[in-house]
């Protein structure tokens, strides 16, 4: 019985889960770029971790760009691989 | 052989000498000359901290290399990069796939043409600001001399008053009081330092 609840609730709470649109699919003008750490500073965790797509809301094709920029971009010192501090 | 455009990113140590950088970048742009591809242009990032530190440094100087040029020329240049111990990191990226050479040497001309206007400007800028801080020193004096001329003769008012005190006894609080607004306006001109080296320190 409180498996099924379970089940319930979280069917529920989908529910209200909105569906996000890839930001770089609505706006083509914005572009992913290595030496942007600024915009791509949105895409990491405060760890430096890079954000999954369920959360992000980035499309697979955008999502690539993305982590291969994060990681040009911690080659080059310019963004964190970790960051232990926080 | 195909000509591609690449952008080349690199780190400088930061503690190495402007003499030496100078050398590293013109023996970089000379292997890009030397096979065949043309150097658009440099970009200078200045000295920036680092995300972690690299080689036990926590800042460096970047340089962007933008070029036309064959695959051979890539590997050339990251064989060069591997062997300067003053490069610490280095990352040659593809950006364009299809370029003619002569295209690129227009752009490298139109970016020499900037870069000069650029250098001109910038001595322009710097000729107005040393006219600007020039002139500001010598506000700054005239304004300290007048400030002392004022102080001295309100000290020697001071005097004055003070030694007509001294000579008529009778003399009572309002001759006197001339001194204590002097000591009063240094106290002020005191506290008004101390805030202005506050704030430079929070600047800072």
């Amino acid at each position: 019985m409180i498996g099924r609840n379970e089940v319930r609730k979280t069917t529920k709470r989908r529910l209200y889960v909105r569906k996000k649109v890839c930001r770089f699919c609505a706006d083509a003008t914005l572009m992913i770029n290595y030496k942007d750490t600024r915009q791509l500073r949105y895409f990491i965790t405060e760890r430096g971790k890079i954000i999954p797509r369920r959360i992000s809301g980035n499309c697979a094709k955008h999502q690539r760009k993305i982590t291969l920029a994060v990681k040009r971009a911690r080659h080059l010192a310019l963004m964190p691989y970790t960051n232990m501090e926080i | 052989m195909r000509n591609r455009r690449y952008e080349a990113v690199f780190i400088l140590s930061s503690d190495s000498d402007e003499g030496k950088k100078r050398d590293i970048l013109d023996r970089l742009d000379g292997v890009v000359e030397k096979g065949g591809g043309v150097r658009i242009k440099r970009e200078d990032w200045g000295v920036r901290r680092l995300a972690y530190p690299v080689k036990n440094q926590l800042k460096g100087h970047y340089f962007l290399l933008d070029f036309v040029g064959t695959a051979q020329i890539v590997a050339e240049l990251e064989r060069h990069m591997r062997m300067l111990e003053d490069v610490h990191r280095f990352l040659t990226v593809k950006t364009d796939d299809r370029v003619d050479l002569e295209a690129a040497q227009k752009e490298q001309a139109e970016e020499k043409d900037k870069e000069t206007a650029k250098q001109a400007a910038a001595k322009q800028a710097a000729a107005k600001e040393a006219a600007a801080k020039e002139a500001a020193a010598k506000e700054a004096a005239a304004k300290e001399a007048a400030a002392k001329e004022a102080a001295s003769a309100q000290a020697a008012l001071s005097e004055v008053s003070a030694a007509e005190a001294t000579e008529t006894e009778e003399a009572s609080s309002p001759e006197a009081d001339p001194q204590e607004e002097v000591l009063e306006e240094a106290d002020s001109q005191e506290e008004a330092e101390e805030e202005a080296q506050d704030e430079n320190k929070i600047e800072g």
